[in-house]
């Protein structure tokens, strides 16, 4: 990791760093609706872990009995008309377990923050106790967002028009 | 006419979304669909198998989705192949940046069987 040489005055420093951390609290909490602490970090993040961990193997579940339901058909030679209203319900199915891919990438981006927080919280103690610098905040990519917020996510169309105007 | 024995390779981090895309795909009628969870693990794949289509996501480790696309039009080999982003990412920069690496069209989650579909008759013909 760069590190760069510690300035003079620490002081300053570790009140840039408070302000830092206050704003990443802030920023989880208006996602999550939680107000976290710095004690219940460690739980918060077990706990989105486990979210991300059930929701995905109860959608594998989901997805695999709407693919069975879709088999047992095509193999019972079920006439054409049941089997296209079954695959269209089927095909509904898939596109509702859809959710869980988003929620993932959402949670996944909060238990990124929890981390910087826990890195933040660990330079201030490198501080204080003037050990080695302050390493540098390492670079993030700035296309890397993940999912916008529902109410603010352009739709397909609107995906569609700028794909026409950009430029290849 | 589409030949759907076509290779098709899909990559995605989440195995939702990867049981998902080859659920629909099926539904469409394609048969040999390979899965791969990132860039890295796509382009290993693409060293051994001749696919016809790419369908990734972008946000992704190690090797994120763009970064696959710009490493499969570096390629004389590969460069050809069509290659549809299935992505969040969804700001004007995101769609700039991947239409300047080449990208052959791109769908923002979440998505529509129908709009899947769309995209892959816009991209390789009707079918």
């Amino acid at each position: 990791m760069e590190r760069r040489k510690l300035p003079e005055d620490s002081a300053e420093l570790i009140l840039a760093q408070i302000e830092l951390i206050l704003r990443r609290f802030q920023e989880i909490s208006a996602e999550t609706k939680v107000i976290l602490s710095p004690e219940s970090m460690p739980h918060a993040e077990l706990q989105l872990k486990d979210v991300l961990k059930t929701t995905e193997e109860s959608t594998l579940s989901i997805l695999a009995q709407a693919t069975a339901i879709s088999m047992a058909l095509q193999e019972e030679n079920a006439g054409d008309a049941l089997q296209e209203k079954v695959q269209a319900c089927v095909c509904k199915i898939y596109e509702a377990c859809s959710f869980q891919d988003l929620t993932g990438q959402r949670i996944k981006k909060v238990l990124g923050q929890i981390n910087d927080i826990g890195m933040h919280l660990k330079r201030l103690s490198d501080i204080a106790n003037h050990r080695g610098g302050i390493p540098a905040a390492p670079k993030k990519d700035p296309l890397l967002n993940g999912p916008q917020l529902t109410h603010e996510a352009p739709n397909q169309n609107d995906i569609d028009h700028l794909f026409t105007k950009a430029e290849a | 006419m589409v030949n759907k024995d076509m290779n098709i390779l899909i990559v995605d981090d989440f195995k939702t979304m990867l049981t998902i895309i080859d659920g629909v795909l099926k539904q469409l009628g394609f048969k040999n669909i390979d899965q791969a969870s990132s860039g890295q693990h796509a382009l290993e794949k693409i060293k051994n198998t001749k696919y016809s289509l790419i369908l990734s996501d972008w946000n992704m480790e190690p090797m994120n989705g763009l970064e696959l696309l710009k490493e499969v039009r570096k390629n004389s080999e590969t460069k050809a192949i069509p290659m549809i982003l299935i992505t969040a990412e969804s700001k004007p920069e995101n769609i700039i940046a991947a239409k300047r690496e080449g990208v052959s069209n791109y769908i923002v989650k979440p998505f529509t069987a129908n709009t899947l579909k769309e995209k892959l008759v816009a991209v390789l013909g009707n079918f």
